[in-house]
């Protein structure tokens, strides 16, 4: 039976989130409240992780009244600011008014969580990888005291250590009320994800096409048996997913539109991204490196300066807890041997050759229930929208990062190849994937949406 | 504390079961096969290995559950 402290701290974190976006928009710059309500919700967890972290940083151990206090005291600062906006408002306080059938696709989305949360139910402690790294290291922030520090000792080498902390720290912060670490909080935090990521597709799709034809995407990724299986598995990659596509989204509508509070919405996701795993770090390296980039080629059309100045700057404050872990909290990667100069784990053609066929092999895997040749079918339907200038970003990123952890699954010799591409692989598919429906769907809405009067493609709509 | 097994942690059940014990015991820390500590986990295919792996390192059995893992101590360990 679901108590109310343990749902507590999600519902702290909602409004947290939601006011610090409230804070950064001016009031008709907002998003689209469906959109903010995505955003909001993960930006807000997000935060509370890195709260619970400082108790750590500032007190040596987790102080529940210092990180609740904290919440609070940045909840009602947040809250009297805007107070003291609306009183100056004319309008006040809005309320959103919800389209009836945007209203229905919410019910449905809602609906296809229902197998989701059965699934999670009789999933209570999640994948193996959940137990033996995500939770116990959530377990072992919450009772260590002030040996927390015991949890990056080198002999813990199966736990991957050297894994940045956001997921614990959510999970410790969804224990902040409660005596004993319930299972039941992990399984929240991967199903809140799970609905998060489908959501975000639903609003931004929503709200860029008006077609109710954009509950597809999400209702795809929810029903598909194995992303439900990984998703409830309680592992990060559905928390890299959902902060991936947000930080693209909000890249996307900074970049194209030059608005800036969403390029430093997309600096704050892109950051928090770091502290989500090591692949996090590395897709938000790729993704700064491609704007930039991108940016650049533009520079004598449009001011650049002050886009990359927000992007950086923001990506680095937010970046901060990532790199204050790898300073001193890190033991360095445990599990690592450059296959480029050793002589006893060499990298060899054989391993090469296995990685080619494991990866063509895992794109046809009946686990996927023909999902590749769906996205492949969405790419050609969407023809050269997929390319289009607006949408570059999400390939360049996707090409890129995948093309990175290839090199790397073929450097890092330490693992027996095919048994490291079994456990793994699929997982970084996994979170890509509402990345690549944001893509490839909005590419479609493009494509099928309304042209102008002189026949030319609209631009994205902010 | 340590955890001493023969299993082979290249399979899956038995490098899955040293990792539930490292959660359910959390935060205590397990080292693997460490044997130089006060209190050792043991977990062997038989009880008889378990028995002369304690022989020789001078442990004595505390406790034993019905899945024949052993709790030890070593009484010549050094806490560290």
């Amino acid at each position: 039976m679901t108590t109310s402290f343990e749902i507590l701290p999600f519902l702290i974190s909602l409004p947290l989130g939601y006011l610090c976006i409230e804070f950064l928009f001016r009031e008709h710059e907002r998003p689209d409240p469906f959109i903010q309500f995505c955003l909001a919700a993960g930006l807000g967890l997000g935060l509370s992780s890195v709260l619970t972290f400082s108790s750590y940083l500032i007190l040596d151990r987790l102080s529940r009244s210092f990180v609740v206090a904290l919440h609070l005291a940045i909840l009602l600062g947040l809250y009297f600011y805007k107070i003291r906006i609306a009183r100056k408002s004319v309008s006040r306080w809005t309320y959103p008014s919800v389209n009836p059938v945007n209203g229905m696709l919410w019910v449905l989305l809602s609906l296809a969580m229902v197998p989701l949360v059965l699934e999670a139910v009789y999933y209570p402690y999640g994948g193996w990888d959940a137990w033996s790294v995500w939770n116990f290291k959530a377990k072992f922030l919450l009772l260590a005291g002030h040996d927390w520090r015991n949890l990056f000792d080198p002999v813990l080498w199966r736990s991957s250590p050297h894994y940045p902390l956001l997921l614990p720290l959510v999970n410790v912060w969804g224990w902040i009320f409660l005596k004993e670490p319930l299972p039941a909080i992990p399984m929240y935090t991967s199903l809140i994800f799970s609905f998060l990521s489908a959501g975000l597709l639903l609003a931004v799709l929503y709200h860029h096409t008006k077609s109710a034809a954009a509950v597809i995407a999400p209702l795809v990724l929810l029903t598909l048996p194995f992303y439900g299986t990984l998703a409830t598995s309680q592992y990060s990659d559905v928390i890299v997913g959902f902060y991936l596509s947000a930080g693209l989204y909000c890249l996307m509508q900074g970049l194209e539109l030059s608005r800036q509070p969403y390029t430093i919405l997309a600096g704050i996701f892109l950051g928090l991204l770091t502290f989500t795993k090591p692949e996090g770090a590395m897709l938000t390296a790729i993704i700064i490196f491609t704007a930039s980039f991108m940016t650049w080629q533009r520079r004598k059309t449009a001011p650049i300066k002050p886009f990359l100045t927000r992007l950086f700057l923001w990506a680095g404050i937010a970046s901060l807890p990532a790199v204050i872990f790898l300073i001193t909290c890190s033991p360095g990667n445990q599990t690592f041997i450059n296959g480029f100069v050793s002589q006893s784990h060499p990298v060899t053609f054989y391993r090469v050759k296995v990685i080619g066929a494991f990866v063509a092999r895992e794109f046809i895997s009946g686990k996927w229930n023909a999902l590749w040749l769906v996205v492949l079918s969405g790419m050609c339907l969407a023809g050269r929208s997929c390319w289009k200038r607006e949408f570059l970003i999400m390939p360049l990123t996707i090409g890129f990062y995948m093309a990175v952890v290839l090199f790397y699954y073929a450097t890092n010799t330490y693992f027996e190849i095919t048994w490291w591409l079994a456990f793994t692989l699929n997982r970084i598919l996994f979170s890509l994937l509402p990345a690549i429906f944001l893509w490839i769907f909005l590419a479609i809405g493009k494509m099928t949406g309304q042209k102008t009067k002189d026949g030319n493609d609209r631009p994205l709509k902010a | 504390m340590g955890y001493y097994t023969d299993k082979s942690m290249d399979n899956p059940v038995d490098a899955m079961q040293f990792a539930q014990a490292q959660y359910t015991l959390a935060p205590i820390v397990l080292e693997f096969n460490g044997l130089d500590r006060e209190y050792i986990l043991f977990d062997c295919t038989d009880k008889n290995i378990a028995y002369e792996k304690m022989k020789a390192i001078g442990a004595v059995g505390i406790r034993q559950n019905q899945f024949g893992i052993i709790l030890a101590r070593n009484p010549k360990a050094v806490k560290k």
